[in-house]
Parts: C-alpha cells; structure tokens; sequence
C-alpha cells in the first residue's frame, strides 16, 4: 500500500510538472491563417472576429484580396469557437457597397487556410 | 489489486468526464476573482485563529489537464484553455511569555486563465487573466484570556490582462483585520479610507480540539457568520452562514442566505468520516443567479481525499474557481492544522487519531491493566560454554601445548 501511493504520487507529480510539456504536443494554442478569394466576382476586404453580444470586432486579415488571390499569413490567439465576419463587395476591383458575411466557425489552432467560395447569392467558408 | 484496477478506472472515467462535459467560465467571473479570492483568505484565517495559536500548512491546485475543460467565453466566443488555481498558506506561533504567543502568517493564490497551463511558464495570450494574492500578518494571542488579535494587509497584484477584460488596476492593497475573543470574532477589510468587507462570526459550537466538550448539546450549537460586502454603487451586500452538526461532529449541515434579495445562496450537507475532517464528502446545491433570466439550482458534490480532492458542480469550486461546472475537477492538495502538538483538518471538531491511541489498545490486548507483575520466563536459560580455554603446564607458553585451537 505505501509503495502504491508512492507510485501514484510520483505519477502524479509527473503529471502536474509536464502537463504544460505534454499538452504542448499535441494542442495548438495558435492559429494562423492564410485566407484564399475562391470567389470569381467578388473582393475580399477584410476577415474579423466579430461578436455577436456587441458591435465589437477584432480585424485578423486586414488585406484587400481580388479574385483568386491569397492573404499572408497572420499568426493570432484565435482557439475555440468562434464568429468569422468577412467584409466583401460585389465587384472585381473593391468598389462597391461593403457587404458582411457572418458565420459561427470552430478555429481549430495550428496552420489554417480558409478558402471563401461564393455560394448562390453569397459566400461559403471552407478551413481547408 | 482490485483497489489498484478500481482506482484507475475511476481516474480514466473521470478524465473522460471532465472532457466530454464542460461548460466555459465567463470574463466576468474572472474580472470578479480578486474580491472572491481576497473573501476566501479572510474566512480560511478566520477559522485558523479560531485557537489562536498553533500552526497551519496548506498547499494545493487544480489539475485540469484538457485545453476544452474549462474554455473562456468572451464577447467573441469560446476560446480553447486552461483554468487554473495555484495555493499555499503557512501559520505559525511562538510561546514567548506565560500566555502569550506571537505568530505570522500568509496566504498566497495564483489564479486565472491562461492559454497554456505550464506552471512556471505562463503564455500571456491575448485573453488571459493571470492574478496573484498575497495576504500576510501578525497574530497576537493571549491563551488565557481567550483572546486574539491579528492585523495584517492583502496584496492583489496582476501579471496579466487580456484585451477581452475590463481594465483592472496592476498592484491594489488592503488592509485587514481580525479580533477574536472567545467564540466570538470580527473581522474587516479597508481600502484606503473606506471599508470593503466586515464578518461577524459566532463560533458557538464546542470543539474538544480547542478545549471543549467532545460530546453533549454544545457541540450541537451552530456556527454563524454575518458577512457584509461594501458594493459600489449598490446596496450593501449581507450574507449569512449558518454551519450546524447534526450527527457526532461528523455530520453537518451549512447554508448561506443573501439577506437583502432574501435567497439561499448555497446548502450542503457534509459528511467527514472522522471528526478532525482530514478526509470530507459533500453534497452541494448552489442557487445560480448571475445569468440573466436564470435562477436555477445547480447540484453538485466533492470527495476529499486528504492528498486529492474531486468535485463536481460544487458550491466552493462555483464560488472559488470562477464559476466552473459541468467538468470533473481533480484538486492536488494537502493541508494540515496543528494546535498543541495535535493534528486535525482545517475545521475539525477533535485531533486527528494517531498512532500512540493504537498502540495503547495493542498493548491492553496483551497485557490487562491489572496485572503488573512480569511473566516467569519459561524457556530454559541458555547455557554458556566455555570455548577456546588453554590449560598450561607450566613451560612457557612458545611451543608449549595447548589442549585447544583457537585460544587468543
């Protein structure tokens, strides 16, 4: 019986000095994301986090992306579940009225590439 | 090894538990832990002196070890991290005069959100909350009056503020303290000039570690505490807490009322299967109302295990750790009061058994009280040869014969 709790707290010890090791492994706790204009009519102005209680938004690509074109990559504290809010407009070269394209996501942390595809009358996001 | 197989399939299941049931702890609840934190020192000092002298060790976390266990929820969503709570608390006293005795104590905690949970590496992202409090002071105690008083300040430093949180002051200290005579004891808490919490305590039931009856109706007398918070802006709030053994110090009864909206804050029964409460079971219904249209009540129950304690919807994990529910917590801890050389649980009614009560009965099972004289030994005395005897015949002893080898 000693010698099983000295085991269990050793293993226990283990645990709680390597649990930020361990995690680290195999949890992101980043994410970056490179985002694509699938789109063959529409310009993308700008991705954001966007929240649903307020009219407050935290902007993640701040890039004007024509048809075809990708953003850099920007590296961001985004884990979890979240709303992804895309500015556009309906013309090839960003004049226009500004449109919003709200979509609750779950970001999954890591390297992310999220390709915006226009579905109908308006956009599809795809992490890919 | 059954125990062994039990055990493990108990940890596995809980670790599956806690991942697949979580719930995510707020922005507010962590922007309102500092206040919760610096109450909870206060009411664990406030239990400490309740002798005022003696000693007290504690040290203790959380251990939770899935990033979606405890996720925080802003105004954007459920962020992926770590809830976490770190704690430590020392108190020890000196005789320096007939009655007298001088003591000092301190209690630290180390706690928020954070999104990775290395212990001595935090990861300050963009929302977490990391917040430490610091409360030390002196203790003087006259044993024979009863009496104690003890005056210290609280120090609540933040090493880290999301962006997602409401601003908050990096370095804020308070001034606390703590009069006790007899059962009865009062406590306050400044900041600068103005007051921020007071506690009225009537510890009235008979605890045989402190002096008092082990048994009869004064242990069944309750434990009462009015505690009243200076809220900005607001009304005073007014708490109530009524502790109340119901069965051989081992079976008690609490609750806390808020006074000014007229409801039940929380109820447990606790169940310790020895009065110095080193081990503890307790089943909790906490009142929620801090969701807006939501007044429900949230079941839940804790096993102390002396070295681990495992909790579920609990009403000290809810109040303490953030309002965290809907998650199997694991708690590493240990902590240990000692009052004129005995051990007991912070709380306990009686000293914790130790090995000197069983050595007393082993010795009584042998021999009865009334016999004291010493048993005839009734082996055969053991007979002693003599081995290795030189015999001399006179000549010297160089090449003389000797009728044994082995002589020195």
């Amino acid at each position: 019986m000693k010698k099983s709790f000295l085991y269990l707290a050793a293993t226990l010890l283990c645990c709680v000095g390597l649990t930020g090791c361990l995690s680290h492994w195999f949890v992101e706790t980043e994410s970056r994301l490179q985002v694509e204009n699938a789109t063959e009519d529409c310009t993308l102005l700008s991705v954001d986090i966007f929240s649903m209680e307020s009219d407050n938004y935290q902007r993640w690509i701040a890039e004007t992306l024509l048809p075809g074109e990708r953003s850099h990559v920007v590296q961001n504290d985004w884990v979890g579940k979240f709303t992804l809010r895309v500015n556009y407009t309906k013309s090839t070269d960003g004049s226009g009225e500004t449109l919003q394209f709200v979509k609750k996501m779950e970001v999954e942390g890591g390297s992310l590439f999220l390709k915006v595809e226009s579905e109908g009358d308006s956009l599809a996001l795809k992490f890919r | 090894m059954v125990f062994k197989k039990s055990f493990s399939t108990l940890i596995l299941t809980l670790a599956m538990a806690s991942v697949v049931f979580a719930d995510p702890v707020t922005t507010e609840d962590l922007s309102a832990g500092g206040a919760v934190t610096r109450d909870r020192h206060l009411k664990e000092i406030g239990e400490v002196l309740r002798g005022g002298r003696g000693g007290y060790f504690d040290l203790g976390m959380y251990y939770t070890p899935a990033p979606d266990q405890l996720p925080l929820r802003s105004e954007y969503g459920d962020h992926e991290g770590f809830a976490f709570r770190q704690h430590a608390a020392a108190f020890v006293t000196g005789n320096v005069a007939e009655h007298l005795h001088l003591g000092v104590l301190a209690w630290v905690d180390r706690a928020g959100w954070d999104g990775e949970d290395f212990l001595f590496y935090p990861k300050y992202n963009s929302f977490s909350l990391l917040r430490s409090v610091f409360t030390w002071g002196g203790v003087f105690s006259n044993s024979e009056a009863d009496f104690t008083l003890a005056m210290g300040m609280q120090q609540q430093n933040v090493e880290h503020v999301g962006k997602v949180y409401s601003s908050e002051q990096d370095s804020l200290t308070y001034i606390w303290g703590h009069a006790r005579w007899g059962f009865a004891s009062a406590q306050v808490s400044l900041f600068e000039d103005r007051w921020r919490s007071m506690r009225f305590a009537l510890d009235l039931e008979s605890r045989a570690i402190y002096g008092g009856k082990s048994s009869g109706w004064q242990t069944y007398l309750p434990n009462v505490a009015l505690a009243m918070y200076n809220t900005k802006g607001e009304k005073d709030s007014l708490t109530l807490t009524w502790e109340q053994n119901l069965y051989e110090q081992r079976l008690y009864a609490e609750a806390s009322f808020d006074l000014r909206e007229a409801g039940l804050n929380y109820a447990a029964l606790k169940y310790y299967p020895d009065p110095s409460r080193m081990l503890g079971f307790e089943a909790t219904c906490t009142r929620r109302r801090k969701l807006a249209g939501k007044d429900d009540l949230l079941w839940g129950g804790a096993v102390d295990l002396m070295f681990i304690r495992f909790a579920y919807n609990a009403a000290f994990d809810y109040r303490n750790f953030f309002g965290a529910k809907g998650t199997v917590l694991a708690e590493l801890k240990f902590n240990l009061a000692t009052f004129d050389g005995l051990l007991f649980g912070r709380g306990g009614a009686k000293a914790a058994p130790m090995e000197k009560n069983t050595k007393t009965i082993k010795n009584k099972d042998q021999a009865p009280e009334t016999s004291k004289t010493i048993p005839v030994q009734t082996k055969e005395p053991r007979v002693i040869e003599a081995k290795g005897v030189r015999y001399e015949d006179g000549t010297p002893a160089r090449g003389g014969r000797t009728s044994a080898r082995g002589g020195r």
